[in-house]
């Protein structure tokens, strides 16, 4: 009982102070027209907002249920790094360190040696994921193809995988060669 | 009469040039620049490129600039349409067969074709047949090969014949057939082979050791000096200029431009030892020998150790019972403090000559054995007699200079104990018998002066051809006479009365007479005092000490070494060892560690390799000569003047407090100022040794010379494989009844061993030549004693 009586009095302070508002905004605000003091009256532009919202609604759904399902990706998009091997097995790099030293971040540091077949290849082959910038400038720079960008974009590093070896770089090249493949055969026209 | 300088014009800008000169020499001079292959300063002019051709006002056609001499009036425009359709007409038929593998060639980055391909040539290519394939060239284990990248510049056969004297490269076969190619299936030889490397403008010839380790961007580059051989060589270090694991090595050497020493060469043997700074022998910490093992310790506990031995002999006052032996490969800086650090102690036993036999005019050398001439102005003069020297092999770049001279109309006259080759025209030879040599020249001396005292002409030689020959061209010389005693005359039983001969011969002719030495810096150590009988700066010592075979022969308690190696570097290896068996304390501050120094060393100091220092050399004219750390030192290793420093603090000795070993570069680099190298020696009454005697020749090959190029592989793959096997002159095996190949039991001392023995007629009459420093005959004695033959097997 109580509670209502408070309810009531604080309600009727409310709507004293609400009349005095509208009073005051009458006599203050500029002269509006009669169209637009009905569109304020019942709230026009909200209607309006939620005409967006009920045809949304009603639209074809977006939203990517990640991981088990993907946004669609352009072929030159440049993810994680690898390294390619031709169709034979035999890895492309022949260590000309021309990607060494386009990099612009110093991330990859290669050395090499003459392999026993008087081949050129590299000893080691890092690269610091931490310091990559992804820019692909390697992937220009290389002669044999042997240094792309992956779209694979789904992996994390830590301070000990950040340095990734000539073995890893490999692997990952095996295993995403398939698309590496088909991502550049798409591209190709404009290379 | 003097020529008159000629005007001419060149892109609009006016020019002198002296007459006969070529157009690109003038345009050179004026630093503009004319693409170029086959040209080359120091080298013929050949114009097979025609990458150079200019267009010159009235010419129906573009002309070659390198083969064009100037003449009055004359108007080139090296950037005219005419002048860039020829180049790029030119570049376009070079680039015909040249394979597109840059991505792999060692000479990308650095190339000329490369440069000038892109500067001078089309955008783009419109040739779409097959390229050509050329098979590769076997040029030996130091230069490698990919004839296919040839563009036929004739760069390196001009080299191997102007520069390197042997005609050992040609071109076979003619347009699109020309084959660059050796005439005998015998690799490139020669001292200075290595520098086709640097003349090749495209990637045909590159350095074998150095394929595909890194490539020229990425290297930092280091001031540096030759420490092989007493010329002092300039050249550069290349390591990477990343410093990670790898940034503490040397990958390359390449020549640094010195126009007074070594023009723009260097020997192969200063190019290829960093082979050996990467070996596994490098000494990496201290050790010391406990109850015959060895241990690594710390340099705290090993520098205490060798202190507090020290302080222990200084206390008992037996300090001359200390001999100290450096090599002469040491900087001035390692040996200024090191002779500082054993006088200080109160030691006289000092000394570097551990290749030299005869001590006994020691006090004649003013300074130091020297060229009293610089090398430079060896080209100008009229007759050099060579000595006692294979200087191809032991100083290639004085040699190149003495080279030079003969070409331009000079006498060479060589008197040794084997015929080397010393691929140039040879005026005259005399091969003599070690043990002859001094008979020899006593005789020469009183064919020419008839007023001397002591010697006279011997019997054996009053008729001899050679000597009538040398006594005539001596005559004609009128005065202008280079007599240069070489490194092997140094090692000679009898060469101080052998000097006093060529000295006597210089006073009777004039000109000058001249000295090598053994080591890179063996100048320096006769300045810094590193000899028994003298201190710093050619004041004499407080009492005079034991030189280095009386410190051997002496057989003293303690020795203190710094980088030597007793089987290879001294000339008695034999005697060494059994020196350093029996001491009670050997010192080794080293950077190389062998089996046999781990036998009679107790300490082992690691002390930075050549290249892991800075310091000077002082070169056999008396040039000092800065070089920079290029490095750093392998483990625990320390620069050996910082060494000496703490050995001196702990003993609390105050002479070598110096804060940088800089400071005592500029105290040396005032004491060299207009100093004159020349000797003076009295005639020495010549006692001639029995002729029926045997003498061994044994110098040490080039690449056994010190302790870094011993362990580069691909020079010693240079090595003549019958490196190891003793020599006799035919005749002389035939008295001795020596087959061909017969296996001989040879002894020195109370050494013996069994070598294979092979007729050889360039070995002297009585000599048995035997080469030093090698693996196999280390244990065999005295390198320029007596031998016996005392047995033979057939």
């Amino acid at each position: 009982m109580q509670l209502s009586q408070d309810f009531i009095i604080s309600f009727v302070i409310l709507s004293l102070l609400f009349f005095v508002a509208m009073i005051l905004w009458f006599l203050l605000a500029p002269r509006l027209g009669f169209k637009d003091l009905i569109k304020r009256f019942v709230l026009w532009d909200i209607l309006c907002g939620l005409k967006i919202t009920g045809i949304e609604f009603f639209k074809r759904k977006k939203t990517v249920q990640f991981p088990e399902e993907f946004t669609p990706k352009s072929a030159r998009f440049r993810g994680l790094l690898a390294l390619r091997r031709y169709p034979n097995g035999e890895e492309r790099c022949i260590a000309c360190k021309l990607c060494e030293a386009v990099c612009p971040a110093l991330a990859i540091k290669i050395e090499s040696e003459v392999r026993s077949d008087e081949t050129r290849r590299t000893t080691r082959f890092d690269i610091d994921a931490f310091k990559c910038i992804h820019c692909g400038l390697c992937e220009q720079a290389c002669p044999v193809d042997s240094i792309v960008l992956t779209d694979e974009s789904n992996y994390t590093l830590d301070r000990k995988t950040q340095i990734m070896d000539k073995e890893t770089l490999l692997a990952i090249g095996d295993y995403c060669e398939d698309k590496i493949a088909s991502n550049r055969a798409e591209d190709d026209d404009y290379r | 009469m003097k020529k008159e300088n000629i005007d001419i014009e060149i892109d609009g800008i006016k020019l002198s040039a002296k007459p006969g000169e070529m157009l690109i020499q003038v345009a050179d001079r004026e630093g503009i620049y004319i693409p170029r292959f086959c040209y080359h300063k120091k080298l013929k002019i050949a114009a097979n490129c025609r990458m150079c051709l200019v267009e010159v006002e009235n010419s129906p056609k573009t002309l070659p600039a390198c083969a064009t001499p100037v003449t009055p009036g004359m108007k080139a425009f090296t950037k005219s349409k005419a002048t860039v359709k020829s180049q790029q007409a030119v570049m376009e038929f070079l680039l015909v067969n040249h394979p597109l593998d840059c991505p792999i060639c060692d000479q990308g980055g650095e190339c000329e074709l490369q440069d000038v391909a892109v500067s001078h040539g089309a955008d783009r290519s419109r040739f779409d047949s097959e390229k050509r394939v050329v098979s590769d060239e076997d040029l030996g284990s130091l230069v490698g090969t990919e004839m296919t990248r040839c563009i036929h510049c004739t760069r390196c056969i001009r080299f191997c014949e102007d520069i390197g004297g042997q005609k050992q490269l040609g071109a076979f076969g003619r347009g699109g057939d020309m084959n660059i190619g050796t005439y005998l299936e015998r690799g490139l030889q020669g001292e200075l082979s290595g520098n086709v490397i640097d003349l090749c403008p495209v990637g045909a010839l590159t350095s074998k050791p150095f394929k595909y380790t890194g490539r020229s961007w990425e290297f930092q580059q280091h001031l540096s000096v030759s420490p092989h051989d007493c010329v002092g060589s300039n050249m550069y270090f290349h390591s990477f200029a990343d410093s990670s694991d790898n940034g503490s090595k040397i990958m390359r050497v390449l020549p640094r431009e010195n126009e007074d020493i070594n023009e723009i060469w260097i020997s192969d043997r200063d190019r290829f030892s960093y082979a050996g700074l990467n070996s596994t022998d490098r000494a990496h910490s201290p050790m010391l020998k406990q109850n015959g093992k060895w241990k690594n310790v710390s340099w705290q506990t090993a520098l205490n150790y060798v202190a507090d031995s020290l302080k222990a002999i200084m206390d008992a006052k037996k300090t001359d019972q200390i001999g100290a032996l450096i090599s002469a490969n040491s900087s001035c800086e390692e040996l200024f403090l090191f002779q500082k650090l054993i006088r200080a102690i109160g030691s006289n036993n000092i000394d570097h000559r551990v290749t030299v036999n005869d001590f006994t005019d020691e006090g004649s050398f003013t300074t130091f054995p020297a060229m009293v001439k610089p090398i430079a102005t060896f080209a100008n003069s009229k007759l050099i007699i060579l000595i006692g020297s294979n200087a191809r092999e032991e100083q290639p770049l004085l040699f190149h200079k003495i080279r030079q001279a003969v070409q331009n109309g000079s006498s060479l006259f060589v008197i040794n104990s084997y015929d080397y080759d010393f691929a140039c025209s040879l005026s005259g030879k005399k091969i003599i018998s070690s043990s002859e040599m001094l008979e020899f020249l006593v005789s020469v001396n009183h064919m020419l002066a008839t007023n001397l005292s002591v010697g006279d002409i011997s019997s054996q030689y009053a008729q001899d051809p050679e000597i009538l020959d040398l006594v005539a061209k001596l005559k004609a010389a009128n005065g202008s006479v280079e007599i240069i005693a070489g490194e092997q005359l140094e090692s000679h039983i009898d060469a101080a009365k052998i000097r006093s001969w060529l000295y006597q011969l210089k006073v009777t002719l004039g000109g000058n007479l001249h000295h090598l030495t053994k080591g890179a810096n063996a100048a320096g150590a006769w300045l810094t005092g590193a000899v028994s009988h003298r201190s710093e700066f050619m004041m004499p010592a407080s009492k005079k000490g034991l030189n280095a075979l009386e410190m051997l022969q002496e057989k003293l308690p303690v020795y203190f070494m710094h980088g030597q190696e007793a089987e290879y570097d001294f000339v008695d290896p034999n005697l060494a060892i059994d020196a350093l068996k029996d001491a009670d304390l050997v010192i080794s501050s080293t950077s190389f560690v062998s089996d046999s120094m781990l036998d009679y060393a107790d300490v082992i100091l690691p002390t930075a390799a050549f290249s892991e220092f800075s310091g000077s050399f002082i070169n056999c004219e008396g040039k000092l000569q800065r070089f920079n750390a290029a490095v750093m030192p392998p483990g625990e290793a320390k620069p050996a003047w910082k060494v000496y420093k703490v050995i001196a603090n702990l003993l609390g000795i105050e002479e070598l407090n110096y804060s940088h070993c800089s400071e005592i570069t500029s105290i040396l680099e005032s004491s060299l100022a207009n100093v004159s190298h020349d000797g003076f020696w009295d005639l020495i009454e010549p006692s001639y040794s029995d002729k029926s005697e045997i003498s061994r020749i044994g110098h040490w090959p080039s690449v056994r010379a010190d302790a870094t190029v011993r362990r580069s592989e691909p020079l010693q793959k240079t090595l003549d494989e019958n490196i190891a096997c003793a020599r006799i002159n035919p005749k002389y095996a035939v008295e001795l009844n020596i087959i061909d190949g017969a296996k001989v039991a040879l002894q020195q001392g109370d050494v013996q061993a069994k070598y294979i023995c092979l007729h050889d007629d360039k070995v002297a009459y009585g000599n048995i030549y035997l080469s030093t420093g090698l693996d196999g005959n280390n244990n065999l004695g005295n390198a320029y004693g007596k031998i016996t033959v005392v047995g033979v097997e057939s």
